[in-house]
C-alpha cells in the first residue's frame, strides 16, 4: 500500500474515530514488526535523477510505543519517560487531542458527541503539522540523545525501506548520511526555512506572518532538498476503496510505502563577464549586457550588467552572483554605445551551463573572482568604430515589501560590488 | 541613499583632485567631424546629473562648455536609454509624445532609445528632465526585500541640422561614418 505525504498523518486521527466506530472483539495485533518503505520524492516531482547516488539516511525516532485498548481494535499511546520532559508533555498533549478528552466542558454538560465526519486529507494535515514541527524541535536538539531506527542507502530507486520498527508513533527524518545533526549550513542537516510555496497549504491564515519551519537537508550536486520532519504511526489502516481515515474500515497494514515531499532549492553559483577593447576611443563608455536563464516555472530570470570603461583600461569584469548550477545561460550583449561594435571574432550571444563553484579552502587569501570555473566564464570583444560619446550608471534600488525604495548609484556592476 | 562621482576622462588631472564632490554627475566629451566636408567641431562636454527620489529617477543633461566663450557654440543631440532585470518595471511614459502634451521633447528612436528633439548648445540643459519610475513586478512579503539594478545609459552625437536649419536627428544618429577629433 503507497501513501500519500499527507495521509501519513491522516492516520492518526484514525484514532479518535475509532472510539466511536470500531466494534469490539478484534483487537489489533502490536506484536508484528512493520516495515516503512520511504520514496524520497514523488514521480511527477522529477527529483530523481538529481537524487539518485546520493546516499540519504532516513531516522525513525519512536516517539511513543503503542499501547493496545482492550477489546477496541485499535490502540493509543503510553507516556513516555519522565513526565517532566517536554517529550512526554507533548505526546501527553496529542493523545488528548486524539482522544477528544479535552472537551471537558462538552461532557460535564453531559451532551452527547455528535458522529465524526471523516477528515479530510487537508484538515488532518492543518491538526497535525504543529505536532510534527514539536516533535523535531526535541528530537533534533543536541540534548536529545535517545538513538533513531535508521537506513540509509545510496539512492537509486529513491527508496529507503526500513524494517522491524516496534508498533508505535514515529517521527521521520530524512537528511543526507554526510551531514551532522546540526544548524551549520555546510555541515548540518536541520535548517529552518522559511514557509514554501508547495507547503502553503499548512501556512498561518491569510494576512499573518510567514513561518520558519524545521526542515532537514539532502544535498546534491545541484540542488539542496528539504524535507519537513513527519508523524508516522504504525501499524495502520486505509482503504483505498473507503478513503475514509479511520480505523472502522479495512486491514491492519504492516507494511507501509510513503512518499516524501520535499522542497528542491537550487544551489548556486557564478558567472564571469569579460569585457576586452581590442581599440579604444577618448571618451568613456559603458557596455550593457542581459544575463538570462530559465527559472521557476519555466520563466526567464533576467539579470541586467553593466562595465564602465572610463579610458584607462581596456579589459574589465563583472561577476553575476546566485545563478542556480546546471542553468542554460544566455548572455547577451545590448548595448556597445554609439562608438564601439561587438568584434567579428566574438560571439552574441554565448551560452554557458553553470557548473559549481569549487570548495575555497579555509583562510586562503586568493581572490574568489579568480575561482570560478572556465565554462562560467564569457568573453567580449569590442573594436571603437566611431565617434560619439556616451556612458551609463548602474542604479542598484533596494525595494522592500511595504513598497518602500532607496537607491544608489554606482558607475557600474564591479563597483557595486557585482550582481 | 549612497551617491557616487564620476569623474571621467577629459578631466582626468581633476579627477584626483575632485573626486570626492558630492553629486551624481559625469562628463563625456564630443569631438568630431563629418565626413564630406562639413566639419563639426565640438569644444563642450556634456554633463549629466541624474537623481533618485524615491522609485522616480530624474535625469537632466546639460552641454557644460569648457571655456566662457564657447557657450552658445557646440551643439549636440543626446538620448538616452534604460535597461533593468526581470523583475523590473520602468515606466517611462511620462516623457512621450502624446495628444495633449505634443510638445514634449522627448520621442522614442527606432533604436528604442529617448532622443531629445532639440539641440543642446553649450550651456544648455535638457528641459524638461527625463523620468523614469521604476517598480517591481515581484510580490514581496512585508519583511522581505531585493535588489534592483537599473541601468542607464547616455549618449551624445554632434548636430546635424536641415538646410532650414532643423535639427536633423535621424541623420545625426543614423550617421556612422564620421570620424574622431580631438579638440
Amino acid at each position: 500500500m503507497r501513501i500519500k505525504p499527507r495521509q501519513t498523518l491522516a492516520i492518526l486521527l484514525s484514532m479518535i474515530l475509532l472510539l466511536a466506530l470500531a466494534p469490539a472483539g478484534f483487537a489489533v495485533d502490536l506484536t508484528k514488526g512493520n516495515t516503512v518503505t520511504v520514496t524520497l520524492a514523488t514521480p511527477e516531482s522529477g527529483y530523481a535523477t538529481d537524487l539518485k547516488g546520493t546516499r540519504v539516511q532516513s531516522d525513525f525516532y519512536l516517539l511513543a510505543e503503542a499501547d493496545a485498548i482492550q477489546n477496541v481494535d485499535s490502540y493509543t499511546y503510553k507516556l513516555p519517560g519522565n513526565q517532566d520532559s517536554d517529550l512526554y508533555k507533548l505526546v501527553d498533549k496529542l493523545i488528548q487531542e486524539l482522544n477528544g478528552t479535552d472537551s471537558e466542558e462538552s461532557e460535564a454538560e453531559g451532551s452527547e458527541k455528535p458522529t465524526p465526519t471523516p477528515p479530510t486529507q487537508e484538515a488532518v494535515f492543518r491538526q497535525f503539522e504543529p505536532y510534527a514541527q514539536d516533535f523535531a524541535g526535541i528530537v533534533l536538539s543536541s540534548d536529545y540523545t535517545a538513538q533513531p531506527i535508521s537506513g540509509n542507502i545510496v539512492v537509486d530507486q529513491t527508496t529507503i525501506t526500513v524494517s522491524e520498527l516496534p508498533a508505535g508513533l514515529y517521527l521521520l527524518v530524512i537528511h543526507g548520511y554526510d551531514l551532522q545533526k546540526t544548524e551549520d549550513s555546510e555541515t548540518g542537516y536541520i535548517k529552518r526555512a522559511e514557509q514554501t510555496s508547495n507547503t502553503e497549504e499548512t501556512s498561518n491564515e491569510e494576512g499573518s506572518e510567514p513561518k520558519s519551519v524545521l526542515t532537514t537537508r539532502v544535498v546534491t550536486k545541484n540542488n539542496e532538498y528539504l524535507f519537513r520532519p513527519q508523524l508516522l504511526t504504525v501499524p495502520t489502516k486505509l482503504d483505498d476503496n473507503v478513503q475514509q481515515y479511520n480505523t472502522a474500515y479495512g486491514d491492519w497494514v504492516n507494511q507501509l510505502s510513503i512518499y516524501a515531499k520535499p522542497t528542491q532549492v537550487p544551489k548556486n553559483s557564478e558567472l564571469k563577464i569579460i569585457k576586452k577593447l581590442s581599440a579604444k576611443g577618448p571618451d568613456p563608455v559603458s557596455f550593457v549586457f542581459y544575463v538570462e536563464w530559465k527559472g521557476p516555472d519555466n520563466k526567464t530570470v533576467r539579470k541586467v550588467v553593466t562595465l564602465l570603461f572610463d579610458g584607462s583600461d581596456v579589459e574589465k569584469y563583472a561577476v553575476v552572483k546566485d545563478i542556480p548550477i546546471g542553468a542554460e545561460v544566455m548572455v547577451t550583449e545590448v548595448h556597445t554605445g554609439i562608438a564601439y561594435k561587438l568584434s567579428e571574432t566574438s560571439p552574441n550571444p554565448p551560452e554557458v551551463t553553470i557548473e559549481a563553484m569549487p570548495p575555497i579552502p579555509e583562510g586562503s587569501s586568493v581572490n574568489p573572482d579568480e575561482l570560478i570555473p572556465n565554462a562560467n566564464v564569457v568573453t567580449f570583444i569590442n573594436d571603437h568604430s566611431g565617434p560619439g560619446g556616451g556612458y551609463g550608471l548602474l542604479n542598484r534600488f533596494t525595494v522592500s515589501g511595504s513598497g518602500d525604495f532607496s537607491g544608489a548609484q554606482y558607475e557600474d556592476s564591479a563597483d557595486a560590488g557585482n550582481s | 541613499m549612497k551617491k557616487r562621482t564620476l569623474i571621467l576622462a577629459v578631466l582626468a588631472v581633476l579627477l584626483v583632485l575632485c573626486s570626492s564632490i558630492g553629486s551624481a554627475i559625469a562628463y563625456f566629451t564630443t569631438f568630431a567631424s563629418a565626413r564630406g566636408g562639413y566639419v563639426i567641431q565640438l569644444g563642450g562636454k556634456t554633463e549629466i546629473t541624474e537623481r533618485i527620489v524615491e522609485n522616480r529617477k530624474i535625469i537632466s543633461i546639460k552641454n557644460t562648455p569648457e571655456k566662457p566663450e564657447d557657450a552658445g557654440k557646440y551643439p549636440v543631440f543626446v538620448r538616452v536609454k534604460a535597461f533593468t532585470d526581470s523583475d523590473g518595471v520602468l515606466d517611462d511614459s511620462s516623457n512621450a509624445l502624446y495628444p495633449g502634451n505634443s510638445d514634449a521633447l522627448w520621442e522614442r528612436d527606432g533604436e528604442n532609445c529617448w532622443r531629445y528633439r532639440k539641440a543642446l548648445y553649450a550651456g544648455e540643459e535638457t528641459e524638461p528632465a527625463f523620468t523614469i519610475d521604476v517598480s517591481s513586478n515581484r510580490r514581496l512579503k512585508p519583511e522581505e526585500t531585493m535588489i534592483l539594478d537599473v541601468v542607464v545609459v547616455y549618449e551624445s552625437v554632434p548636430a546635424v541640422f536641415t538646410d532650414d536649419g532643423s535639427p536633423d536627428l535621424d541623420t545625426a544618429w543614423e550617421t556612422g561614418d564620421i570620424t574622431i577629433h580631438r579638440a
